[in-house]
């Protein structure tokens, strides 16, 4: 009790020297005022996460409202008050930020590495799209494999093919386009 | 943030620019209450030989419980205002205005043939009282409410329930001085009741403005 006397004398010191415009006093008197703020909300809602979230936010409405304490009164119960009128206040918006909030362990990552290359999957019918290829005329079928589907280069497509580089450009510029139509029909019907 | 940088951030920001409450409630009250008093003058004047009728027991009950309402209202509204101030003693002390007016009340039973309590308790001007205390209580509301806005209070409608009450009372101040029924059976039915309708209005826009 004597320890109590004590520390709310003291802060009543430190309060009036605060509201007289002494920077000192004001920072010591926080400095004490944080410990013992934790513990209070420690005590009456057990420790967790964020809690030196509200802490601040006390020492912030305390901060806001300083010119509300009456030097002729006790500091500990004004401080109290504004704790508590914070408290349930946050307490409010806690309950309510947490009952829109779904825990996850592992945040899923936006771009996977893997998935552009599983041909299976994807937005297209991969199905609809081979059929599309064979349909396609001979120059420009071969034109999509080579290039496309087995990915060689231009140059090498034409040693393989015989053709001009310019002509496999064409071919596979049109059969690109033609394939687009074909798939586009089919979405469509 | 750490919190450490937060209290070097405030201990920074020492200074306070921002008035206690009482004298903040002081200086709104003054174009609050100049307000009233202009409306009072413009609307309704001082009752005809106001002075010679302050010998009139039943005036002067009417005017000193004006006056006791507006210390008790007041000092309940600046506890109100301060967090953990205590309220429940303030509170507690408005109880001697209701018990006031019921003795003054027994007082007028007991004074008056029972044949005439009806006219009494009516007046001349029952309607007119409803209207008028909210009216002249309107100013002085807006000026507590502004005041209380720059405190803290714990409880938003309660402070403004305490705000209204205070407004209330000095309406109905100004209103005692015009207003020619000085029966406390009146007193009792359409001062309460005007009072009452101004600390509703009080609590409701309390509620909603006085928020920290």
């Amino acid at each position: 009790m004597e320890k109590v006397n004590s520390r709310e004398a003291r802060w009543v010191g430190l309060m009036r020297a605060a509201q007289q415009g002494d920077r000192a006093a004001y920072h010591s008197l926080l400095f004490e005022l944080a410990p013992f703020i934790r513990g209070a909300i420690g005590r009456r809602w057990g420790r967790f996460e964020g809690i030196e979230d509200l802490v601040q936010d006390v020492l912030l409405s305390m901060h806001s409202v300083r010119h509300t304490y009456d030097p002729q009164r006790p500091f500990t119960p004004w401080l109290m008050a504004i704790a508590r009128h914070r408290m349930a206040d946050n307490a409010r918006r806690y309950v309510r930020k947490v009952r829109n909030e779904v825990n996850v362990d592992e945040w899923p990552e936006t771009f996977s590495a893997h998935e552009p290359n599983y041909l299976d999957e994807g937005p297209g019918d991969v199905q609809s799209l081979r059929e599309a290829i064979a349909k396609l005329p001979v120059g420009q079928r071969q034109a999509v494999e080579m290039l496309k589907l087995q990915e060689m280069s231009l140059k090498g497509a034409s040693a393989a093919s015989g053709q001009s580089v310019a002509a496999l450009k064409v071919a596979m510029h049109r059969a690109l386009k033609a394939l687009r139509a074909a798939l586009g029909e089919e979405r469509q019907g | 943030m750490k919190t450490g940088d937060l209290i070097r951030a405030l201990a920074a920001d020492s200074e306070i620019r921002l008035r206690p409450p009482g004298q903040a409630l002081v200086l709104a009250l003054i174009p609050g209450v100049a307000i009233a008093l202009g409306l009072f003058v413009a609307v309704f004047g001082l009752r005809p030989q106001i002075v010679a009728l302050l010998g009139e027991p039943r005036l002067l009950f009417k005017l000193c419980l004006a006056a006791v309402l507006i210390g008790l209202s007041g000092a309940l509204v600046l506890r109100l205002v301060r967090p953990g101030a205590d309220v429940r003693s303030a509170a507690l002390l408005l109880a001697v205005a209701p018990a006031l007016l019921a003795a003054a009340c027994l007082a007028e039973i007991f004074a008056v043939p029972s044949n005439e309590w009806g006219q009494r308790l009516l007046g001349a001007n029952a309607l007119f009282c409803l209207k008028s205390i909210p009216f002249l209580s309107a100013a002085p509301l807006v000026a507590i409410v502004l005041a209380l806005r720059n405190g803290a209070p714990e409880h938003p409608a309660l402070a403004g329930a305490g705000a209204g009450l205070f407004a209330g009372a000095i309406g109905a101040a100004f209103y005692a001085a015009h207003c020619p029924d000085d029966s406390p059976l009146f007193v009792a039915a359409w001062y309460t009741l005007a009072i009452a309708i101004v600390t509703v209005i009080g609590a409701v826009a309390g509620a909603r403005l006085l928020r920290w």
